[in-house]
């Protein structure tokens, strides 16, 4: 019986159909169809249909395979070959996805593991800590600057908005100073510059307008001499004033500051009669101005003070800081270039 | 939120957390990893540290010195001690992932027995959490196993699985994505290789170890009289005389041995052939039942319950994958919405 059967496969092997391998081993060893379908428990019409590669009576292929397989272990042949024969006729149509073997996967280094990890982590804190420097830097530098022309609104307290131009062209900026004694009533207005029509000022809560001329000559002296107006620094304003000591501390504060305020950024003036060259920074640390500068011909430049002045040849250099000159001898230092602080 | 961008560099994973093996399923490259379920913990003072897991840990079992003890965390399906099992999905979810650039959080399907109750499944859930998964499903197991026998579960007919892992039996009669009648019952692989040790302790005075039992189940074990006869030779310690002796088993005495234990198997699949709707119970009469699981693997059982129960019975292929392949393929259709195949935790 097995040297049929052995016969068998190797001759019928590759080209035969399941069915026919069965059905072959079966009559080999002399079982009817019956017989093996009361074995497996199965009807004999499925029986027939596995011998003749017929599978309707078994639509599911699961089943198919497990019945052939079963089929062949009772009639003791290899229950390999036969499926692989079924497989060849109708593998294509119902590929399953395959088993992959078990790979055991290596065992991963600890420490290694952790290097990279602390690596990734200080790569990461890296990269966010320079976009923060990036970003803050973009930042400082896009602030948008103080510009030192634009029109300043000054809303007075009798309710009339009044708008300062800041001064053009050779006139220096102007500086209006009102103080306000609560007590006594009365306004003062000083105009620095002597050349300069007295700008309107506006104070005071009874809305009383004074001409600059009701002032006496003291007072005007006293404000330019002490008065800085965009430090807004509402003491110095009082003793300008020259109004009564102990009415100082009455002083409308608010409407001090608002004329400090509309004061607007100071102007420095310079005329070479020498080559120099000049660097000023303002009070935002902004250069507002800078280059060689050829003799005989003179700039301008404003801005937020303190200044940070330097100038080279400072001997050759006029400055007039709020109309009044300013002497560069006491600042040049033995190489000739003043380094010094103007408005603090 | 990081735990979604680690389940980019994951894949998703189907495990069958069995009592006697584990086996993970990825998708696209199949099986990949098929171990023992054992974890052998290392005592030191206070300290537990994990020793070894899987394969290595087995080979521990029973042969431990005394500050290492080789648990076998999970017991009847479910899960016996909590912490270890996650520790071993920890380990086994690392050892698929290759990649050790970040800690892998897949999304993972864990088989359940149909039978466990909300309190077991929640320990399993809780358990692959804290293993590192992003999100956990629950799959009951005879469904996976009979779609990874290639059973027709989404059709309106009735399939009967028989799925005997290693320390439940799950049958199960299923029809449209849902199981009609499930029964578990808490036999399986390690009950024969228990009925193994205790004959042999009956009939030969001699005690044997788990790995001697399972070895003995392996090679002359059978289910049905009447196949070839099969002898084997085993050492176990003699309790008379208290000295290692040696013996031959031959497959008859296997089959008594397990005699008992494969009645309660066959006692079960006719009560669930009793309780099933005689439409699917006519279903399973003209197409059969299918066994799948380790315990599909011992010899002549699919002859043994043909000739009980008058039905045809198959032996899926490659039945000890079949659960976590099933889950693997459940997987997939998770993406297509069919989440009814889905065991509510």
């Amino acid at each position: 019986m097995s040297d049929m059967h052995d016969n068998d496969t190797v001759d019928t092997a590759r080209q035969a159909s399941p069915g026919d391998m069965l059905r072959n081993e079966r009559e080999n060893q002399g079982l009817s169809v019956e017989e093996v379908a009361t074995s497996l428990n199965l009807r004999p019409a499925v029986v027939y249909g596995l011998e003749k590669d017929d599978y309707e009576q078994v639509p599911v292929a699961a089943y198919r395979r497990g019945y052939l397989r079963a089929y062949a272990r009772l009639l003791g042949i290899d229950e390999q070959g036969v499926l692989d024969a079924y497989r060849d006729i109708n593998g294509s149509i119902e590929t399953e996805r395959r088993v992959t073997p078990v790979k055991p996967a290596k065992q991963p280094s600890r420490l290694g593991a952790w290097l990279v990890k602390l690596v990734t982590l200080v790569v990461i804190v890296g990269l966010a800590g320079l976009t923060l420097v990036w970003w803050q830097s973009r930042e400082s530098t896009g602030l948008p600057g103080l510009s030192d022309n634009e029109p300043v609104a000054v809303d007075t307290l009798d309710g009339t908005p009044v708008t300062e131009e800041p001064a053009e062209g050779d006139t220096s900026g102007t500086d209006a100073t009102g103080a306000n004694s609560a007590g006594s009533d009365t306004a003062v207005e000083t105009a620095i510059d002597e050349e300069m029509p007295p700008l309107p000022a506006e104070d005071s809560e009874m809305g009383l307008t004074d001409d600059a001329s009701t002032t006496d000559a003291g007072q005007s002296s006293a404000a330019t001499a002490g008065d800085q107006p965009t430090g807004g620094d509402s003491e110095q304003s009082d003793v300008a004033a020259n109004t009564a000591e102990n009415a100082a501390e009455d002083t409308d504060n608010a409407a001090a500051s608002t004329q400090a305020d509309a004061a607007g950024p100071d102007v420095l003036e310079l005329s070479f009669n020498e080559q120099s060259w000049t660097e000023i920074f303002d009070a935002n640390d902004d250069r507002i101005f800078v280059g060689l500068q050829s003799a005989g011909s003179s700039a301008r430049a404003e801005g937020v003070p303190p200044f940070r002045l330097t100038i080279g040849n400072a001997s050759g250099v006029e400055l007039r800081y709020q109309g009044k000159p300013v002497d560069l001898d006491e600042y040049a230092g033995s190489n000739n270039v003043a380094r010094f602080s103007l408005g603090e | 939120m990081f735990k979604r961008l680690r389940g980019l560099f994951s894949s998703d994973l189907s495990i069958d957390l069995g009592t006697a093996n584990t086996l993970i399923y990825v998708r696209g490259r199949g099986i990949v990893l098929d171990e023992p379920s054992v974890v052998a913990i290392r005592q030191q003072g206070n300290m537990r540290t994990v020793a070894a897991v899987g394969i290595d840990a087995k080979r521990m079992l029973g042969r431990t010195p005394g500050n290492i003890t080789a648990i076998r965390p999970m017991k009847d399906g479910v899960i016996a001690d909590f912490t270890v099992t996650e520790q071993m999905l920890q380990h086994f979810i690392r050892k698929v992932h290759q990649s050790t650039f970040l800690t892998p959080s897949p999304r993972v399907l864990v088989c359940v027995p149909c039978m466990s109750t909300q309190v077991e499944r929640r320990a399993i859930k809780e358990s692959a959490e804290g293993a590192g998964a992003r999100e956990v499903f629950l799959i009951e197991e005879p469904m996976a196993a009979a779609i990874g026998a290639g059973l027709p579960v989404e059709e309106a007919q009735g399939s009967m699985v028989v799925d005997i892992g290693g320390g439940t039996s799950e049958i199960a009669i299923i029809s449209l994505n849902g199981v009609v009648y499930s029964e578990s019952i808490r036999v399986g692989g390690d009950r024969f290789d228990e009925a193994i040790t205790a004959y042999v302790r009956r009939h030969y005075g001699s005690l044997i170890g788990e790995a001697t039992a399972e070895r003995i189940k392996e090679e002359i074990g059978c289910a049905y009289p009447g196949g070839e006869l099969r002898e084997i030779d085993v050492r176990g310690r003699n309790l008379a005389e208290g000295i290692p002796r040696s013996f031959t088993l031959n497959s008859h005495e296997a089959l008594d041995a397990l005699q008992e234990t494969l009645g309660a198997i066959v006692t079960a699949v006719k009560s669930a052939l009793e309780q099933s709707p005689p439409e699917l119970a006519s279903d399973i009469a003209e197409r059969g039942l299918v066994l799948t699981g380790g315990g599909a693997l011992l010899r002549d059982l699919d002859k043994l319950i043909s000739e009980e129960t008058g039905l045809p019975v198959i032996v899926a292929e490659d039945p000890l994958t079949c659960v976590a392949r099933g889950g693997g393929k459940a997987l997939e259709m998770i993406d297509q919405h069919t989440f009814e195949l889905l065991s509510s935790d």
